[in-house]
């Protein structure tokens, strides 16, 4: 089965998320950021830490006086084993040289919060 | 003497150490001001070899090994075949003044000018020394340097006040990428207001000294890293004369993984800590460095893929001297050219 019942839209605000224990090999993680839904594999592609356990954040970048400036607050999970930095929307790293891990596609349908894992984030995007 | 043209050059000795013959000589080059002034002479004091510090090459009687130019000439290009040498001269350590500290430079580079790189077809190229403590004197004494050909790079102190990222420090890599100049960091000689060689206090034992002090290089590498010295300064090459290239890829392993778990705290150094190496980063050989088996040292060089940032250097006269066929025999056949010289003609543009 490919598709999994997430939640209703109005139970499951911006700034939140959830994991869906069923789907996927280690369950998939589901975010709300700004309205939008993101899924993503609760599998670091590091050393396979639950990855959707970490923390919801920002990240920095230099400032033109290499001050240090907030960015993207909301939209970087921390792994909680080693604090690698991914961006929810694309799966993929921080940092250089890029790793990625798995993303879903997520639809709404009606009131219902439907997870798809058998397309990824880029394909239902395209 | 006899002469060459630059498309011969084939052997490049990054890094030889010319010194005075007397350690008062350097008074005669000394700004006026500083005549009377006492500072350290040019033998480390704190750490010294059994059967002294330099090679028996080098030895001769009533003469300070490396003070001779004519016995140098010989001793490097005449009996080893080297084309071209870098002269790397030592200094005397931090001074608490620091202005005596940019004085010895001065005298120091005013010295080596007109007794060192001056002739018809000279293969000695210079080192302006400067004093890192003090950033107004360094940036003047690279300005009276910079557009003579005969001087190749800046040359500082391993010993700091500061890690090399420091803020403190950015002017002057700024000037040294801004003329082009490489910066090499070697070990100073006599000692002024000084260190410990090591993280962790002074060894007993020369043995200590000679083995692990040239660590310290990677306390500077990782803050000019970190502190995104090369992010802002992507000329900017940093030579490492002592060396450390053996050590070095374990230690890039470690920063490269805390990297990417903290950078966070570090946004200013954009990419992967050993992405830099290959653009901004060189190191001198060193006899003393390496597995002793030479078999294994050709598999240890090349699993480390560290041939592209190594420079040869013969430290010449110190006892630690690798005459250039010695480190010929310990490298793969493909990477002699570079190492013994193609690689210092591409960052010195010595041709």
């Amino acid at each position: 089965m490919a598709e999994y019942f997430v939640g209703k839209v109005d139970e499951f605000p911006p700034g939140t998320s959830r994991l869906v224990p069923e789907a996927g090999k280690f369950g998939v993680g589901v975010f709300n950021i700004g309205g939008e839904y993101y899924a993503i594999a609760n599998y670091c592609p590091h050393q396979g830490a639950p990855l959707c356990v970490g923390h919801i954040t920002g990240t920095t970048a230099a400032g033109a006086h290499n001050d240090v400036l907030w960015q993207r607050d909301g939209e970087i999970l921390r792994c909680p084993w080693h604090s690698w930095e991914f961006d929810i929307k694309t799966g993929k790293t921080v940092f250089e040289p890029t790793e990625r891990i798995r993303t879903y596609a997520v639809r709404v349908r009606g009131d219902d919060i439907i997870l798809d894992t058998a397309r990824s984030a880029l394909e239902q995007a395209a | 003497m006899s002469t060459s043209t630059e498309t011969d050059v084939r052997v490049v000795d990054a890094v030889v150490y010319p010194s005075f013959a007397q350690d008062d000589d350097i008074v005669d080059y000394l700004p006026e001001a500083y005549r009377l002034r006492g500072f350290p002479g040019q033998t480390r004091y704190y750490y010294s070899r059994y059967e002294g510090e330099f090679h028996d090459d080098a030895y001769r009687e009533g003469e300070r090994p490396g003070s001779n130019r004519d016995r140098v000439e010989e001793a490097i290009f005449g009996e080893r075949g080297v084309d071209l040498a870098i002269l790397l001269p030592l200094t005397r350590g931090l001074m608490a003044d620091r202005r005596l500290g940019s004085a010895i430079c001065t005298a120091t580079n005013a010295w080596l000018s007109e007794q060192w790189l001056d002739g018809e077809g000279c293969r000695f190229r210079g080192s302006i020394r400067v004093d890192t403590d003090d950033v107004e004197g360094a940036l003047a004494e690279i300005e009276r340097w910079a557009q003579d050909p005969r001087m190749v790079q800046i040359a500082v102190p391993l010993e700091a006040l500061h890690p090399y990222g420091h803020p403190a420090y950015l002017a002057i890599w700024t000037a040294a990428a801004n003329h082009g100049l490489p910066v090499a960091v070697h070990s100073d000689g006599g000692a002024g207001v000084d260190f410990a060689p090591t993280g962790t206090g002074y060894p007993r034992h020369y043995v200590e000294f000679a083995s692990l002090q040239s660590l310290r290089f990677f306390y500077h590498l990782a803050s000019l890293i970190t502190e995104g010295v090369f992010d802002r300064l992507p000329e900017l090459r940093f030579v490492f004369a002592d060396g450390g290239a053996d050590i070095l890829p374990p230690l890039m392993w470690r920063l490269d993984s805390a990297w990417r778990q903290s950078r966070s705290q570090s946004p200013e150094n954009r990419h992967l800590p050993s992405s830099y190496l290959a653009a901004n980063v060189r190191f001198a050989t060193s006899r003393l460095e390496g597995p002793l088996e030479h078999g294994l040292e050709k598999e240890w060089t090349q699993t480390m893929e560290s041939y592209d940032y190594l420079l040869y250097g013969s430290h010449y006269p110190h006892w630690s001297f690798e005459p250039p066929e010695h480190r010929a025999a310990r490298l793969a056949p493909g990477k002699r050219d570079g190492v013994l010289g193609g690689h210092a003609k591409q960052l010195y543009r010595l041709s």
